[in-house]
């Protein structure tokens, strides 16, 4: 079967590379990244590339290769060959995996969707050029191939490390093919996130500020990321400062989402029960419990009000993946986590920035492994 | 109230059709919210309960979006006739329209003599731009076999000018062509069918002049000529080069979410809302009330969805009105153009690799 691949960036001859010495936090790959991240911070970038470029900064690298430092009991070593399948939903993603897969010493091949966004060639381009100059990319590819292609059987053969992000019906369709007894695989598929909020007369000078992160929370990716957050669950808060949120938040989301989203995503939660509350830039549904979790809405928030912990947890989806919280000290936090099935918090403004332990999983763990000594 | 039947199919002027048509709406919402939750709710859930409106724009609207989200059905399972589902590509979710045996008769009704208002009582021999097997399966309805079906009333002597495969039937068509040379006929097909799988060949293949009194109609977008740069005038040209000087050609403009109420093309080039349905023009951003001369979003009413909640809905289509009734062709009530899809904002969400 024709097999239609495209390289992006890096080199075309992965299936024979063939084994090599290299460590996690190899001076080489750490100044390659250090060298990506000062032109991409170089004000030339979209924001997401920028961010990219701030989070890959120097400091932030060293500071995690004396995390990782070896001690005499055991030596970091990467996993070897990592098979990357990255999702087209938040395009950026791909690249935060793989720089990790990267700095741990890997032979990584990435595979991103056919259809490249302006981000993707701008990045793709100045991975190429720094190839060029230090070929720094000798044993990592970006492609992209027709889903049809035979070439993800292949390379889950080839791999000792299969990472797959994307929906579940993806991830679902890709497990069909096996992967030998020898290779490990992770999986990062749909996730729900949401708001947890609680909010006193103390905190009304603080509003514009939270209301703003949010903002930044709800218009990055315009809510399609998996950590973005699509319902507020409203911890012993009174209305009035509902309302006082829902009006600086408002604010700061003029023309961020399509009228006609906004309709349709408001529209939709009311047909299923929801009762409409704050009618904006974004629209705010309240109801009693979580709505329309399986589709993907645009413009519009949901609200519930929970007098305590235990309502908040019995609402929270099995997939539940971050709360975006203020207001809860960390037993609050540690009352939810057991309750339920939550993997991350994150403060308001921050649900999409990117950590490298993400999804409950440390991603440096599981691309390299321990040797004992 | 009058029935539907003793209306003027184009002659009612603006206070007796807001009179006639209004009055439908209303009991149709009434109706739906008494039969249909999620659309109860929905109005419930926009502080739209226990209305009744006074004047066609205040009759709530249903995104048409829902109906690709949600099963909205006015229907009970053990009354559902057919099931109608949108033709969209294979990757799009489709809608789904759910139709009892009245309102399926009632699209077929209303279609045939809006249409018929166009080609005259007779009914002409039909050649219908599609291969035959469209129709067949209840369950899986397209919406593209009820438009053949719902045309296929208006003829005679239905004629498929296409092979499975969407190659020209040639053998057939030139029978056809020879059986009714002289004679008024129908033609029938989705707009870039009739270019791509009819006009297009039968252009290639040299034959001119072929079906002089021939009325086409034609429906279904312009996205794909757009691509193409066919223009509405550049098709009729075509279209009367290969099939002769004379042929009337008629577009028209419906959806699988109002089946039966249709927005024809007149010889002007405007589509004309019907009597019994009507066209709102709202602001994209602000979806507000449109006057004449101004684009937005298209509205569309009709007072045939009984078996579900769709006589109002806020289609993704931009329009401009054009005007209320003045048009020099004669016909009373509203018209306008379509301009084509709001564009889409970037698919994300659960698009992924594989
Ligand atoms: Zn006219």
């Amino acid at each position: 079967m024709s097999s239609n691949i495209q390289l992006w960036a890096g080199s075309p001859d992965y299936l024979q590379w063939s084994r090599t010495q290299i460590m996690p936090f190899s001076e080489k790959r750490v100044q390659f990244l250090v060298r990506l991240s000062e032109v991409l911070l170089s004000g030339h970038y979209s924001a997401a590339l920028t961010a990219l470029g701030f989070w890959l900064r120097e400091s932030q690298l060293r500071q995690w290769q004396q995390e990782y430092a070896n001690d005499d009991k055991v030596i970091l070593a990467p996993v070897g060959r990592v098979f990357i399948v990255s999702p087209s939903n938040v395009e950026g993603l791909f690249a935060y995996s793989w720089a990790l897969s990267y700095l741990m010493g890997n032979q990584t091949v990435v595979r991103v969707s056919e259809q490249l966004t302006d981000d993707q060639r701008a990045l793709f381009t100045l991975l190429e050029s720094l190839d060029v100059q230090t070929a720094g990319l000798s044993e990592q590819a970006f492609i992209s191939y027709d889903k049809r292609s035979d070439i993800t059987q292949k390379l889950s053969h080839w791999c000792q490390l299969r990472m797959l992000w994307g929906s579940d019906q993806s991830i679902e369709s890709i497990r069909q093919m096996p992967l030998p007894a020898q290779a490990q695989e992770w999986v990062f598929p749909d996730r729900y996130s949401v708001s947890v909020l609680h909010l006193t007369e103390a905190d009304i000078p603080r509003i514009p500020k939270l209301a703003e992160g949010f903002a930044r929370d709800v218009s990055t990716y315009q809510q399609q990321a998996c950590a973005s957050p699509k319902w507020v669950l409203w911890y012993q808060t009174d209305k009035t400062l509902q309302q006082q949120f829902w009006q600086a938040v408002d604010a700061c989301l003029v023309g961020a989402f399509p009228a006609n989203e906004r309709l349709v995503a408001s529209q939709y939660l009311c047909a299923l029960g929801g009762v409409k509350v704050f009618y904006g830039n974004i629209k705010v549904i309240e109801a009693s419990s979580i709505l329309g979790g399986d589709q993907h809405l645009k413009g519009v928030v949901g609200q519930s009000q929970c007098s305590d912990l235990a309502t908040i947890t019995a609402q929270l989806p099995n997939h539940i993946q971050s709360v975006t919280a203020f207001g809860l000290d960390r037993a609050a936090k540690v009352a939810l986590m057991t309750r339920s099935n939550v993997r991350q918090f994150a403060q308001m403004g921050h649900a999409l920035n990117f950590d490298k332990v993400w999804d409950g999983i440390d991603l440096t763990t599981i691309l390299s492994k321990k040797v004992r000594l | 109230m009058s029935d539907w039947k003793s209306l003027e199919v184009f002659g009612l002027a603006k206070a007796e059709k807001q009179a006639w048509l209004l009055d439908e709406l209303n009991r149709l919402t009434l109706h739906h919210q008494a039969h249909c939750a999620p659309y109860a709710n929905l109005l419930a859930g926009q502080g739209q309960q226990a209305r009744v409106a006074e004047s066609l724009d205040a009759v709530p609207f249903v995104a048409a979006r829902l109906f690709k989200m949600l099963c909205l059905s006015s229907t009970q399972p053990e009354d559902v006739f057919k099931t109608l589902t949108s033709s969209g590509t294979t990757s799009q979710v489709k809608s789904q329209i759910v139709l009892d045996r009245d309102t399926a008769a009632l699209q077929s009704k209303v279609l045939v003599s809006l249409l018929s208002s166009f080609t005259g009582k007779a009914r002409r021999p039909i050649l219908i731009i599609d291969h035959d097997g469209l129709t067949g399966d209840k369950a899986g309805f397209s919406a593209r076999g009820a438009g053949v079906q719902g045309l296929s009333f208006l003829g005679r002597d239905h004629t498929y000018a296409l092979n499975s495969d969407m190659t020209p039937n040639w053998p057939v068509i030139d029978e056809f062509i020879a059986k009714y040379a002289n004679a008024p006929v129908l033609i029938f097909g989705f707009t870039f069918m009739v270019w791509q799988h009819f006009i297009e060949p039968l252009i290639a293949s040299d034959r001119s002049n072929l079906l002089p009194q021939a009325l086409l109609f034609h429906s279904g977008g312009w996205k794909k000529l757009q691509d193409q740069a066919v223009s509405n005038d550049a098709f009729k040209t075509t279209v009367r080069q290969a099939l002769g000087e004379g042929v009337a050609v008629h577009n028209f403009y419906g959806m699988v979410e109002q089946i039966g109420s249709v927005f024809v093309e007149c010889e002007q080039g405007h589509l004309h809302a019907p009597s019994y349905a009507d066209v709102i023009i709202r602001d994209q951003e602000t979806l507000e009330v449109k006057n004449i001369g101004e684009s937005g979003l298209i509205q569309v009413l009709s007072f045939i969805p009984k078996s579900y909640p769709g006589h109002s809905i806020l289609t993704e289509d931009l329009g401009r009105l054009l005007g209320e009734g003045d048009c020099p062709c004669g016909r009373k009530g509203r018209y306008f153009e379509v301009l084509g899809r709001l564009p889409k904002t970037e698919v994300r969400g659960c698009s992924d690799v594989f």
